[in-house]
């Protein structure tokens, strides 16, 4: 068996020295062994420690030192092999530190018997040569070997005992800081393999947010828990090891673990999707997991979901008064608010619905929106209406919205376009009778006919626009005046001065009309060149690119109503179609900002709606087929009915200023003749009305009671006192008034009271009554003398204002008189109407003049109403004359907070919203009954 | 550097100089601010740049653009060959591209601020209008109504045969295509034309020949339309003489040629020589009333007055007739000639042409106006003056007319007749009285009484589609070509009028069908065109009262 060892080398005699190899590993391997296991284990803790550390240099470090360890063993493994081989190894590395010079010597005898066996006869007999070699082995002292190898093993085992005491102190010290190094040194991906415990769990609990209010509660591991997103999960333990980095994570989020004040530690999580929460220790870059964690799936806040009983759909202005809007909506956990949102163009307008504490999971409504809304006014294109909620969710706003509910107003100028229709008939049908008069025809049908269609075209309001009110008045006139036409000459030349007159009313109520329908245009106009700028953006562009097309339709349709509206509206709508078709032609080519130079262009045009061709001055001589169809240019009637409505409008602002100075004289006048003993006095009586009412209840008692009775007294009494401090003396004597009416009413009150304990404090009742009634006693006669002194002192204004009165009165009596003489452009129960306001300005003169001030203003106020009722309509009347514009009063839905108008007290505000969510809820439910609609309505109404 | 700017500056100086005598005086405030040392600056490239201007300012008076593109080409980049470029871009009708150019280049709009406002004015009202080149025809046009492409057959015809005229009796060719742009409205043709809009409104201009183009009034925009043909051969006549000229002629010889040269392009009408200008003029002078030719000003349009425009525009055509008439017809050519490429001024080129200065031959015009009136002339005065009788109608006579204008357009002929009639009495030249009346007699049946009322053109105060119409049904018996030429000068006057492009549009309310075949291709779209766009009327609704949600 050594033979065959050596087989591949000459034989030499190799007995001696394997019993030298023998001899030596007998006695030292078994140290050797035990040194290199105590080094493996030291190795391998320190490489443990090293890889706790986690970073990836520590950990390449750590794995280095275990593969170290590994590379000695087999490198002793591989020493004792080579020795086994090799003799000559043998003689190295275990003779020679015995006898170096035998060493030597061993080693040459080898090389000659190698020699002799390899070279041939010529080196020698190889036999002499191993007995050389066997003469020099025999010298081997083995006792000196077996000495060495002793010391050598004592060496080896105090060194692998320390190396190994060393060891296992510090393992012992930090065991699991071993298990937790070895465990990263072989993690993948960041992950350790094995799991860790290293908190025992105190408590699990789970808070949800606060917009859905629910109660914080434990949760469990080991199954799969559910709660809202945004719950803060806590965790709560006491850790089974110091010094560790401990934390929550969901395997992408971690949360650390922090004291808790109590010995344990705490982590605090906030879910915002489903996630699996491991607790682990983090080192360096890995961690390691504890073995079981926490399942929780995130129930996600859903937006609300808002329906819109009809939505979505779009509805035509022109067959609507109003827009029923019933809305539902309901949330997951609760509503904050629902608003509406009316959209048109680039217009957006909020409108606060109901506010809700967000605990309400569902809420319903309904409202109309009126065709008067100053939004469905203002716009001329599209208007989509949503209901918007909002849920209570304080990490984002969540907003649903309802499927929209597309309003299309009337085409601009259709209303317009519709009132000359009629009135152009009524022309049409004026002029076949008279061509039925000139013919000599019988024209008791067409005179019916005409009579009938001016009638109606006074009256009519197509798509809610009337006629201005001069120009009804107008044809109202010419109706009555025909009416009672007879078939005479003179009847014949009367009805032809009406066709003329109504002709050039016709055609300056066209031209008024197709300026007012071009202005309107050019707004949309606007918004098209507004749309095609912001669609020149690129994040604007598709909705730009809509407003446009929308717009443009809009525009088209406009235009081809304006078209209608006589020559000018001819005109202007071939100036609209002809720049749709630009617009149209860049907006379809992509070049947004060619057509916004078009629209731009035309709506510079729009503004300035005239002619296309006009010339300054008439442009030479006049022809007499001129006079076609121009304003006034057939009759003087037009011009008459212009003339009498300035006229009107002027007499109404002067009569309402001199109104005005005759006040301002009176309270002046009044300023001046207050007495110093009249002031005391009411100084002091101020003051005692004010101790009076002192004790009386104060407001806060239910409505309807004695003691809110007493209360109002209080209050007006306390008014009363303020007014007389300023010597206010007519509010004053208003409010001590008002508080006796209070009084009386707590009296009767309490007799009718079935309570002995609900009657009114006589006290009260009875005394402040008399202390009233004498305070109203004096302020009747201090009013009186004041009035009679400050009338004397402001006498020579008042007989200014006086003879102001008869000038006015005398210019609106002609007014009528020359109507009736002209070509009576007013209807018969308007000029009644003036003759009696100038009749009522005369009387007035009179009174002023006699120094009866009250009477006077009396009369001259009444006059006025009837002079601002005759005359044009004012430019707010205009702005109502409007297509869109109703009758009643505007739109009062609730705004949003940055909307004008009075803001009542934050009581009054909290309690209105009550009341509005109580009706809009009512509302939102189907009423039974014949009278269910009829509620509804009412209902409605005071929502508006 | 200073080399550089000075050769711009030159460039500048005659870019402008060839433009307005404002931007002379600006150029030579410019230059005087320039600090003395330039002075020593290499005069090499000062004459090169000067040169490169000079070339510039006669390629645009001779409407040369594309050797004007050629040489901007070449030029050293600068402020004023941006100008130039820009201003080119305006000659080829290009308003947004000189406007984009010129946007954010506030050192050109500085240089040549009327270009910059034009081109952005223009760029909007042209923007998505339609063009139509014609190639072959060496014609383009610009429409900033679409619908106005209609008019094209007729537009091209007037064009080409007033270009061969223009040739013909002033020896200059325009360069190809010839562009016209087509507007809308007045202010459309002051925006393309940079022409204040209220000047075009006091003088009652239709049409423009400036920047290498001629912009026209659509028919359109006048509810009876107006003699377009004659006024696009007037402004065409003005680009051959600026091109003839090199844009020398002063506004005179400008508007006298122009106006002798927009009825030469066809054969005569009715109302050609009316009124006679030597008439008007001859009455303006005795009268005190001249303008005088030499007090023009910048242009006709700028007038106070239409009254002054017409007696300028009679005095400068009498004038110029006077000219050809002593001086003989091919005068005009060598005068023209002598003015651009001759390089004279106006009184040299006058006296090596007729052999007197401009003063002797306004003196020999006046002495000439104030000789007695030739028979045909007092003929034309007198007509002149009976035609101006009905010149103020009355009150009454308003009242008249527009109650029977009323009861014709309500199909009531019988009734109109009267008021009609009536109306007539006191204004027996308006044209519109005239027809409606005939066609209110030829609607009872009584031909004779309808020519009657007719009456004949001579009658007529102005000319008017309906009665040129009405002509040709009753001239149309036996005499087609005539009848032709009737229906010819109405569409010459309104082709947008669906009664002048519609042959049955008249007759057919009066219960009678045209005599005459229907226009033939290529006038033949104007009738559908004409009745879509009259103007409909809008249905009667009842109104609503209760509303109820409807799905549209």
């Amino acid at each position: 068996m050594r033979k065959k060892r050596y087989a591949w080398r000459p034989v030499v005699d190799v007995e001696v020295l394997e019993r030298v190899r023998e001899s030596w590993w007998r006695r030292v391997g078994p140290a050797w062994r035990r040194a290199w296991l105590a080094l493996a284990l030291a190795g391998l803790t320190l490489a443990g420690l090293l890889g706790r550390r986690g970073t990836v240099s520590a950990r390449f470090a750590g794995v280095s030192l275990l593969l170290l360890i590994v590379l000695a063993g087999l490198r002793l493994a591989q020493l004792w092999a080579r020795q086994a081989r090799e003799p000559e190894r043998v003689v190295r590395e275990l003779l020679a530190p015995l006898d170096h010079p035998l060493s030597e010597r061993v080693l040459r005898a080898i090389a000659l018997v190698y020699a002799c066996e390899l070279g041939g006869a010529s080196y020698g007999n190889p036999e002499l040569a191993r007995m050389h070699l066997r003469a020099l082995l025999g010298r081997v002292s083995f006792e000196q070997l077996e000495r060495r190898a002793r010391r050598r093993r004592v060496g080896l085992f105090t060194a692998a005992t320390l190396t190994f005491l060393t060891t296992a102190g510090v393992i012992l010290l930090e065991p699991r800081a071993l298990v937790e190094g070895l465990n990263v040194l072989v993690s993948q991906r960041g992950l350790a393999p094995l799991p860790m415990t290293w908190l025992e769990l105190d408590s699990v609990s789970a808070r949800p947010p606060v917009h859905i209010r629910g109660t914080e509660h434990a949760l469990a591991f080991g199954i799969e828990n559910a709660e809202p997103e945004g719950t803060w999960i806590t965790v709560r333990g006491t850790p089974l090891a110091f010094g560790r980095e401990l934390r929550l994570s969901d395997g992408t989020r971690e949360v650390s673990f922090v004291s808790d004040g109590q010995g344990g530690v705490a982590a605090h999580y906030q879910l915002d999707r489903s996630a699996k929460l491991h607790i682990l220790a983090r080192f360096g870059a890995v961690s390691i997991q504890q073995s079981e964690p926490l399942d929780v799936k995130a129930l996600p806040d859903r937006s609300p979901i808002v329906e819109l009983e009809g939505a979505p759909r779009s509805y035509p202005l022109n067959d609507l008064l109003e827009v029923p809007l019933k809305w539902h909506a309901r949330d997951d956990h609760g509503l904050r608010s629902v608003e509406l949102v009316l959209e048109s163009g680039g217009r957006e307008e909020r409108r606060s619905l109901v506010r809700l504490d967000g605990q309400t999971p569902d809420e319903s409504g309904a409202l109309a929106l009126p065709l008067r809304d100053p939004f469905l006014r203002q716009t001329h294109l599209p208007v989509s209406v949503t209901i918007q909620a909002r849920d209570d969710d304080s990490s984002g706003q969540k907003w649903g919205r309802s499927p929209a509910l597309v309003l299309l107003p009337p085409d601009v100028g259709e209303a317009e376009a519709q009132r000359y229709a009629l009135v152009d008939n009524a022309l049409g049908k004026l002029t076949d009778w008279l061509a039925q008069e000139l013919s000599e025809l019988p024209s008791q049908e067409q005179r019916s006919l005409a009579l009938a269609q001016l009638r109606l075209a006074a009256a009519a309001s197509p798509l809610g626009l009337s006629l201005p009110r001069e120009f009804a008045r107008f044809l109202e006139a010419q109706q009555q005046r025909l009416s009672r036409l007879r078939a005479s000459r003179r009847g014949l030349a009367a009805l032809k001065e009406a066709v003329l007159a109504v002709d050039s009313a016709v055609a300056l109520l066209s031209v008024q009309d197709a300026q007012k329908v071009s202005r309107r245009l050019a707004e949309i106009t606007d918004e098209i060149e507004s749309a095609a700028r912001s669609s020149a953006r690129t994040e604007q562009r598709e909705r730009g690119r809509e407003r446009v097309v929308l717009g443009l339709k809009a525009l088209a349709a406009g235009g081809r109503q304006l078209a209608q509206l006589g020559a000018l509206g001819a005109d202007l709508g071939t100036i609209v179609a002809a720049g749709v078709a630009r617009i149209s032609v860049a907006h379809q080519s992509g070049n947004d900002a060619r057509a916004a130079r078009a629209a731009a262009f035309l709506s510079e045009r729009l503004r300035r709606p005239n002619s296309s061709f006009s010339v300054a001055g008439g442009g030479g001589r006049g022809r007499a087929s001129q006079g076609t169809r121009s304003a006034g240019g057939g009759s003087s009637a037009g011009a008459q009915l212009q003339r009498i409505s300035a006229e009107l409008q002027r007499i109404a602002s002067e009569h309402q200023r001199e109104i005005e100075s005759v006040e301002r004289a009176i309270s002046d006048a009044e300023k001046r003749v207050s007495s110093a003993a009249v002031t005391e006095e009411a100084q002091q009586r101020a003051r005692r009305l004010r101790s009076l009412v002192d004790s009386w209840p104060a407001a806060g008692f239910e409505p309807g009671s004695i003691r809110s009775s007493e209360a109002l007294a209080r209050e007006q009494s306390l008014s009363a006192a303020d007014a007389m401090e300023h010597l206010e003396l007519n509010r004053a004597l208003d409010s001590v008034k008002g508080a006796l009416s209070s009084l009386r009413e707590a009296s009767e009150r309490g007799r009718s009271s079935r309570h002995p304990d609900d009657t009114p404090d006589p006290a009260i009742v009875e005394q402040g009554r008399g202390v009233l009634s004498e305070h109203a006693a004096w302020l009747e006669r201090a009013i009186a003398r004041l009035s009679v002194e400050s009338s004397r002192s402001a006498a020579r204004q008042l007989e200014g204002a006086a003879a102001r009165e008869r000038e006015l009165s005398e210019r609106t009596r002609l007014i009528t008189e020359r109507d009736q003489k002209g070509a009576g452009v007013l209807p018969d129960d308007l000029r009644d109407e003036l003759e009696r306001a100038a009749r009522w300005m005369r009387e007035a003169a009179g009174e002023l003049g006699a120094e009866r001030t009250a009477n006077g203003l009396e009369l001259q106020r009444k006059a006025q109403q009837l002079i601002e009722r005759a005359g044009p309509e004012s430019k707010s009347d205009e702005a109502s004359e409007s297509p869109d514009a109703r009758s009643g009063p505007r739109s009062s839905l609730p705004r949003d907070t940055k909307g004008s108008g009075p803001s009542p007290s934050t009581g009054d505000a909290a309690s209105a919203e009550a009341f509005r969510r109580r009706v809009q809820r009512g509302l939102g439910h189907e009423l039974p009954g014949p009278l269910g609609e009829a509620t509804r309505r009412y209902a409605e109404g005071l929502l508006r | 550097m200073r080399r550089h700017s000075r050769l711009v500056l030159c460039c500048l100086g005659l870019l402008l100089a060839s433009c307005k005598p404002g931007a002379q005086r600006r150029l030579a405030a410019l230059q005087s601010t320039r600090p003395s040392s330039s002075a020593a600056v290499s005069s090499g490239a000062s004459q090169r740049g000067q040169a490169l201007g000079k070339q510039v300012g006669i390629g645009f008076a001779e409407l040369e653009l594309g050797k004007v593109r050629e040489l901007l080409a070449s030029a050293v980049e600068g402020t004023p060959v941006r100008a130039a470029r820009a201003k080119l871009a305006l000659y080829q009708g290009d308003c947004e591209g000189a406007f984009l150019s010129l946007e954010t280049d506030n050192a050109v709009r500085s240089v040549d601020p009327e270009v910059a406002q034009v081109a952005e004015r223009c760029a909007k009202a042209t923007a998505g209008a339609l063009e139509v080149p014609l190639a072959e025809q060496g014609l383009w046009f610009r429409y900033q109504n679409p619908s106005d492409r209609v008019f094209q057959p007729l537009l091209v015809a007037v064009a080409l045969r007033a270009l061969t005229a223009n040739s013909r009796d002033l020896g200059s060719e325009l360069p190809r295509p010839l562009r016209i742009d087509v507007v809308a409205d007045l202010a459309s043709l002051s925006a393309l034309t940079g022409l204040p809009l209220e000047a075009a409104e006091t003088t009652g201009t239709v049409a423009i020949a400036r920047w290498g183009r001629v912009t026209l009034l659509s028919p359109r925009a006048t509810p009876e339309g107006y003699p377009w043909e004659d006024t696009l051969a007037h402004e065409i006549a003005h680009l051959v003489i600026t091109r003839a000229s090199w844009d020398n002629a002063p506004l005179w010889l400008q508007e006298g040629l122009a106006k002798r040269q927009e009825t030469r392009w066809r054969a005569a009408r009715p109302f050609d020589g009316r009124p006679n200008a030597r008439v008007v003029a001859r009455e303006a002078l005795l009268s005190g009333h001249s303008v005088g030719i030499d007090h023009l000003g910048s242009s006709i349009a700028l007038l106070p007055s239409p009254d002054a425009a017409q007696i300028a525009y009679a005095e400068a055509q009498s004038f110029v007739d006077y000219f050809a008439q002593q001086s003989g017809e091919a005068s005009l050519r060598l005068l023209l000639l002598e003015l651009g490429r001759g390089r004279r001024s106006l009184d040299q080129a006058m006296r090596s042409v007729g052999g007197y200065g401009f003063a002797d031959w306004r003196r020999r015009f006046d002495d000439d106006l104030r000789r007695p009136l030739t028979a045909a002339e007092s003929g034309s005065q007198r007509h002149q003056a009976a035609l101006g009788e009905d010149a103020a109608p009355s009150e009454e006579l308003f009242q008249q007319a527009r109650l029977g204008s009323m009861l014709f357009e309500r199909g009531a002929y019988g009734a109109s007749r009267l008021p009609l009639a009536q109306a007539l009495v006191g204004a027996p030249t308006d044209p519109a009285l005239r027809w409606q009346l005939a066609a209110a007699e030829l609607a009872s049946g009584d031909r004779e009484a309808a020519k009657t009322a007719l009456g004949s053109v001579e009658l007529l105060s102005q000319p008017a589609a309906d009665w040129f119409v009405l002509a040709g049904e009753l001239e149309s018996i036996g005499a087609t070509e005539q009848a032709q030429a009737w229906y010819r000068a109405a569409l010459g006057v309104a082709p947008h009028r669906e009664r002048a492009a519609c042959r049955s549009a008249l007759l057919s309310p009066l219960g009678l069908s045209s005599r005459n075949p229907p226009l033939e291709a290529p006038w033949d779209s104007l009738c559908p065109a004409a009745r879509q766009s009259r103007p409909t009327k809008p249905q009667e609704t009842a109104v609503p009262s209760v509303g109820s949600p409807t799905e549209r």
